[in-house]
């Protein structure tokens, strides 16, 4: 009797471990929103009046604005520290890792990877995966509005453009600029300038002060992370068009305009993409319309005629019956690249402007 | 009770099956149930990996078709941008063929060029052109519109696009799904249907808005977007349904769709049903399993039943044959001491008269004793115990008894007895003639009975007929014929049913068994015989029996009756009176009792008698000395008599090899005796035993040159001081007895025939009492019933012994129940707890028996008043000479001083000493008799 029990129970027991076995690759049906945990690493520091404090400020706006709990990093470099702080946010529960510089993209790309529910958001990189979005402004079509102000303010017709490198980013700015200056000022002169070096104040300062005692120049705006330009050109009574943030009150007397980054709508929508597990995976190149990028409010320096025409080339652009460059588009040695009727397509203008627009003068 | 218990016992058997096979049910269903999930679960995983690959083939057939669009657009704007006249043309020439859609194209700057222009507004596509990239935008009440840039070099020149109008859509790119029945619409990420799905000719897209739907595809979204396809299943209406969903490559829009769940499992249903299958043939096993189990269970319950049954109905034949036996010996043990009696008046009496007399007392109880032993057979034959012996026998002995035993009751009626026999007939034959008396006594006696006048006929013929070995042989034909009442012919047939008595109102004044003739007849049968009546109501009945008889001396028979005078003449063999005390036996018994008894018995053939009270000893003692006969009881405990024996023969010492040795045994079966006979005993003896037959034994067994006649020697005075203190000890006997109650002297005295042995056998008994009570209670406690059976029927005998039959009924009783016990292997809880309460009935009585002769043992030194006192002087002498006796073993010295000294008064400081020494002499304990004298 026992011994049928048992021979039973075998059975019973041989037959469910063979239930188990099959085993079912589940999947994750959770369509329910949850409120991830969101880290945000930078590689600057948060109070850099610049491209992280936009960063910052953006996600600052969000996380009042939604009550999401986000963490903040400052000066995280892109090497294995940067490996071993997003991997300690996931085992500690984070769900969204917002970086912003296109320096972490390999790092990020081989995480996502490992992590493929944890989702990646990274500023300025180009690639993409299942879980990681990255993107980037159209900011040349601010730089293209902040140029006609340019245009319209300078008497001298020489602006100052401190850069820290050229790269298509940079250069495709710089041309942008130049196309609005040119727009109303076809005489006037943009005098591009680099410090090969985002960051440090002093070549910044050194770089700008030769610009100045080099040229007549009355009006200057750069793309460096510090704003040290800024500041020389402000101290030199030159008029100043920031980048990334306003900062009109740091200078009050001599500053027009910036180009400004709206961070906190992206970040908003992409965040509660990933809340609701439905990030797309792609790389997003997001102009004016969409409202990431945005000129500042012009100080009362610029007149009001100057503000109408920045108002109508706004509008056009937004709608996309226009673009910076619809031809006809000469480069600096007064080549045609882009003929009337034509434009750049994105391909050309994301990675392959390594030329100069007519009207720049850079060294 | 017994039945009661059964059923109890098979209910909890059946809950118990019950029990397990509903948790073996359980099991299954849950089993099952968790199968059935999973297997739904692994099917619909399996779904919608097939419903997912349907949306990605779907997907497919859009994405293929949009970028046919695109591709023909792209071929276009390659040309276009080239040779840009031409182009023109062309495209009045596509846009002619084509009545559906319009072919537009306009400058990057929103020129007008080629047909009507669209705004960047209502399709951001045209912006994506203008970037450089192909594109597809849906503007809902407008259309769909496919966009791809015009290139001259490397920049953006022209946007070339088709319109398709959204009441066309389906038409040119609906697509159907799982041959119709599914429906799939393509949506962009807005959830908005660019592409609907059709039912019965409409455009159907209320079902994609709905909120069930909705949420579907909302919780498809990861999915879709990380491997760019997904499926699941929802709950419609009454129907389930999956939804699937699948990105279409090149586009924003991604395709959803849905498919009654019935149309995906198409097939797979028959998965289920086999998994269903297999499980139902799984149950379905279980089951018969169960099933089988149950009956198994039932099959060993019943013939666990059946082994109750029979055990009862071995115990209630095994009751009914102690019945017997026990009856039969109660019965006739008086009769046998009628008979010895009367068998002493036969010896002894001269007058001729007085012979006669007591020779039909001997008939009587001869006649009495057969009916017993009727009985006694009977029940043999039931038992199929029945022997038939094949010896030779004088056929004239026979009816000598018969007839005279037949003359007697014919007597006292108003009939004849005639006998007719042939005197041709061989007297020697071989054969069992008890058997032939007893047949031919049952037809006779039956005929007397029945017969109130007229005569009786025993008739004896038959015919030399030798057998085929040659050997000579007779058929006897022995006939009663009678002139009685007759039988009808209905009740021939009933005749030789046991326990039959036909014509019950005639007879009912008629005494008898009714087993005589069923008896004859089974004899017969066993003899090789047979039996026909032949009868005529109210004139009379012939009874024949046909027999076949060797003959062992071919002597005729002639004329019977002088053989028996001449019986009758030669003077009956007297009771030999003799003395023999060079004889030395030695005498087996655990109950001491017995032994005394024994010693009693023999005391005036002056044989010296070594008594020993269990195997082991008597072994020790047959090692020491060469004794003349031995005589062994049967049931001891430890070793049994058998046993004993065989120790003894086998012993190396080999002193008693040789001697006789004769078994002591209520056993009262014939078999018995073949038994002891064959386990190595010369002779065998009933108990209790009979002084006559014990000195019977006795002469036949011991050397004939120890037997002196009675006489011979010179009187022992102690004899006759044993018959002047007989009748004093009578006397005090009869008072002890009335004193007490519960025992009866008239009963002792049957047994012991002797005041003297009387009173030392009780006395003996009451000292045993205590202990033997004891040991009784441990033995049955630590369940030795082998030995506590033992106990309890050496209690009965000598329980019966000194006249307390009641007791000693008890203890028979728990002697059967004891035997069975051991035979059931002490599985009956219900017996041995009727067998320990029982015991303690018996052992309240038996001690009770104690307290009461207590009572009367310590008045009874009322002797002693009359005695002269003894000195201490004279008494330390006695000790002395005991003490020399003991170291020589010679008990008959010892028993004489000690009988002079209880003949005296003892002084109060040695009664004590006194008292234990006579306990110990009693108990011929060498040791403590040394001890007790020494200190």
């Amino acid at each position: 009797m026992k011994k049928t029990y048992f021979i039973i129970l075998g059975i019973i027991i041989c037959f469910l471990a063979g239930l188990f076995l099959i085993q079912l690759t589940m999947r994750k049906a959770d369509a329910e929103t949850e409120d991830k945990k969101i880290a945000l690493l930078m590689n600057g520091s948060r109070d850099d009046l610049s491209y992280c404090q936009a960063q910052y400020e953006g996600m600052r706006r969000y996380e009042l604005g939604s009550g999401a709990t986000v963490t903040y990093y400052d000066n995280v470099q892109p090497d294995e520290r940067f490996t071993k702080l997003v991997k300690e946010l996931i085992t500690a529960g984070y769900g969204i890792i917002v970086c912003d510089s296109y320096v972490y993209e390999p790092l990020i790309l081989e995480l996502a990877e490992q992590y493929p529910d944890i989702y990646f958001l990274n500023a300025t990189g180009t690639q993409s995966a299942g879980n990681y979005c990255s993107y980037l402004g159209r900011v040349y079509q601010v730089r293209y509005l902040t140029g006609i102000v340019a245009g319209k303010s300078t008497k001298t017709n020489k602006i100052g453009y401190i850069i820290a490198s050229p790269t298509p980013e940079t250069i495709r700015q710089a041309n942008a600029f130049t196309i609005g200056v040119r727009k109303v000022n076809p005489d006037a002169v943009v005098y591009v300038r680099y410090t090969n070096n985002w960051n440090n104040d002093k070549i910044a300062q050194t770089v700008t002060r030769k610009l100045i005692k080099e040229q007549e120049i009355d009006v200057l705006t750069l793309q460096t992370n510090t704003i040290m330009p800024l500041k020389v050109a402000d101290e030199n009574g030159i008029l100043t068009i920031g980048n990334n943030r306003d900062n009109h009150e740091l200078f009050p007397d001599t500053y027009l305009t910036a180009c400004v980054f709206d961070w906190s709508p992206f970040f908003a929508d992409r965040i509660s993409e990933c809340n609701r597990n439905r990030l797309i995976g792609k790389h997003y190149w997001e102009g004016m319309d969409t409202g990431l990028v945005e000129m500042a409010p012009m100080t009362d320096l610029v007149d009001e005629g100057t503000k109408q025409i920045v108002e109508e080339e706004t509008a056009k652009i937004i709608e996309g019956s226009y673009d910076i460059f619809f031809g006809p588009v000469f480069d600096a040695k007064g080549t045609e690249r882009v003929r009337r009727g034509e434009n750049l397509p994105d391909s050309e203008l994301l990675t392959h402007m390594d030329w100069y627009v007519e009207g720049v003068d850079a060294k | 009770m017994t039945a009661e218990k059964g059923q109890g016992k098979l209910n909890r058997r059946l809950i118990r099956v019950f029990l397990s096979f509903g948790v073996m049910l359980l099991l299954l269903l849950l089993i099952g149930a968790y199968l059935y999930f999973r297997v739904d679960g692994l099917l619909n995983v399996y779904l919608e990996e097939q419903g997912k690959k349907q949306a990605e083939a779907l997907s497919e057939v859009v994405s293929r078709q949009f970028e046919g669009e695109l591709n023909s657009l792209a071929t276009v704007a390659s040309e276009f941008t080239t040779i840009e006249e031409v182009s023109v043309d062309a495209l009045n020439a596509m846009q002619a063929s084509d009545r559906v859609s319009r072919i537009g194209v306009q400058k990057v700057d929103g020129t007008p060029f080629f047909g009507i222009t669209y705004k960047v507004h209502d399709f951001p596509c045209i912006k994506r052109a203008i970037h450089g990239e192909e594109a597809i935008s849906y503007s809902q009440g407008k259309g769909l519109l496919f966009c791809v840039p015009a290139f001259r070099d490397r920049n953006v020149a022209y946007v070339i696009y088709r319109f398709y109008p959204e009441n066309v859509l389906f038409d040119y790119f609906g697509v159907s799904s799982f041959g119709g029945a599914g429906r799939v619409c393509v949506s962009d990420r807005n959830n908005r249907i660019v592409i609907p799905a059709i039912r019965n000719g409409k455009t159907e897209k209320t079902l994609f808005t709905e909120r069930v739907v909705v949420d579907g595809f909302s919780e498809l979204t990861r999915e879709l977007y990380l491997t760019g396809s997904a499926a699941t299943f929802r709950r419609l209406e009454q129907d389930d349904v999956m939804l699937y969903a699948a990105e279409i490559a090149g586009s924003d829009f991604y395709l959803t769709g849905y498919v009654p769940k019935s149309v995906v499992q198409e097939g797979v249903q028959y998965i289920k049903m086999v998994v269903a299958l297999v499980f139902a043939i799984l149950v379905a096993l279980v089951f018969l399993g169960g099933f089988l189990m149950a009956r198994l269970e039932a099959r060993a319950h019943e013939s666990e039943q059946f082994r109750a049954l029979s055990l009862i109905e071995r115990r209630s034949n095994a009751a009914k044959s102690d019945f017997l036996a026990n009856m039969s010996h109660e019965i006739r043990t008086p009769i046998n001491a009628i008979l010895g009696m009367n068998e002493m008046i036969l010896n002894e009496s001269g007058d001729e008269q007085i012979k006669v007399y007591a020779e039909n007392i001997e008939n009587a109880g001869n006649n009495l004793l057969s009916i017993i032993n009727d009985i006694l057979d009977f029940s043999k034959i039931e038992a199929g115990r029945m022997e038939i012996l094949d010896a030779p026998y004088r056929l004239s002995a026979i009816l000598n008894d018969v007839c005279s035993m037949i003359e007697l009751r014919v007597r006292s009626k108003n009939i004849a007895f005639v006998t007719d026999v042939d005197p041709t007939i061989p007297d020697g034959l071989y054969g069992d003639g008890q058997r032939i008396r007893q047949c031919m006594l049952n037809l006779l006696t039956n005929a007397v009975k029945y017969t109130n006048e007229g005569s009786i006929t025993l008739h004896l013929s038959g015919e030399r007929t030798d057998l085929e070995s040659g050997e000579p042989a007779y058929e006897l034909i022995i006939s009663v014929k009678d002139t009685g009442i007759g039988i009808r012919k209905e009740d021939i047939s009933k005749l030789f049913d046991k326990f039959e008595r036909v014509d019950l109102k005639q007879n009912n004044t008629i005494e008898g068994t009714g087993l005589g003739l069923a008896i004859t007849q089974n004899v017969l049968h066993l003899m090789g015989g047979s039996i026909q009546v032949e009868s005529e109501y109210g004139i009379g009945s012939v009874f024949t029996m046909r027999l076949m008889q060797r003959i062992s001396e071919n002597h005729p028979i002639g004329d019977f009756r002088k053989k028996k005078v001449q019986v009758k003449t030669a003077p009956a063999p007297k009771r030999i009176a003799y003395r023999a005390p060079s004889a030395r036996i030695l005498a087996v018994d655990d109950t001491i009792v017995n032994l005394t008894v024994i010693k009693g018995l023999l005391k005036h053939t002056g044989i010296q008698v070594d008594p020993a009270t269990c195997g082991e000893d008597a072994i020790n003692m047959a090692d020491e000395v060469v004794y003349d006969l031995i005589l062994m009881d049967q049931r001891m405990p430890n070793m049994d008599g058998t046993e004993t024996l065989m120790h003894i023969r086998n012993s190396e010492k080999g002193k008693n090899r040789t001697t006789p040795a004769i078994a002591l045994t209520a056993d009262a079966f014939q078999d018995a005796k073949e038994r002891y006979l064959e386990a190595g005993f010369t002779d065998y003896l009933s108990k209790p035993v009979a002084g006559a037959a014990l000195e019977e034994m006795m002469l036949r067994y011991l050397p004939a040159d120890k037997i002196l006649p009675e006489g011979s020697e010179k009187t022992d005075p102690q004899t006759h001081t044993a018959d002047r203190e007989g009748s004093r000890e009578a006397e005090f006997l009869k008072k002890v007895y009335d004193r007490i109650g519960v025992l009866s002297y008239e009963e002792a005295i049957r047994y012991m025939n002797d005041d003297d042995i009387l009173r030392v056998t009780l006395t003996q008994f009451y000292e045993d009492i205590l202990p033997n009570a004891d040991a009784i209670e441990g033995l049955l406690l630590a369940d030795d019933l082998e030995n506590y059976t033992i106990k309890v029927h050496g209690l009965k005998s000598s329980a019966r012994l000194v006249g307390a039959s009641a007791l000693s009924g008890k203890a028979e009783k728990l002697e059967h129940q004891g035997n069975l016990l051991q035979e059931s292997g002490q599985e009956d809880t219900d017996l041995k707890n009727s067998v320990v309460e029982e015991t303690k009935e018996l052992l309240a009585d038996y001690r009770d028996l104690h307290e009461k002769l207590a009572a009367v043992f310590q008045t009874t030194d009322e002797t002693e008043e009359i005695a002269e006192e003894i000195s201490a002087d004279e008494l330390h002498q006695i000790y002395d000479a005991i003490l020399e006796f003991a170291s020589v073993y010679d008990l008959d010295s010892i028993d004489l001083l000690m009988k002079k000294v209880k003949a005296c008064r003892i002084p109060g400081s040695e009664k004590e000493k006194c008292a234990e020494l006579e306990k110990h002499v009693r108990n011929v304990d060498w040791a403590e008799i040394e001890r007790t004298l020494r200190c």
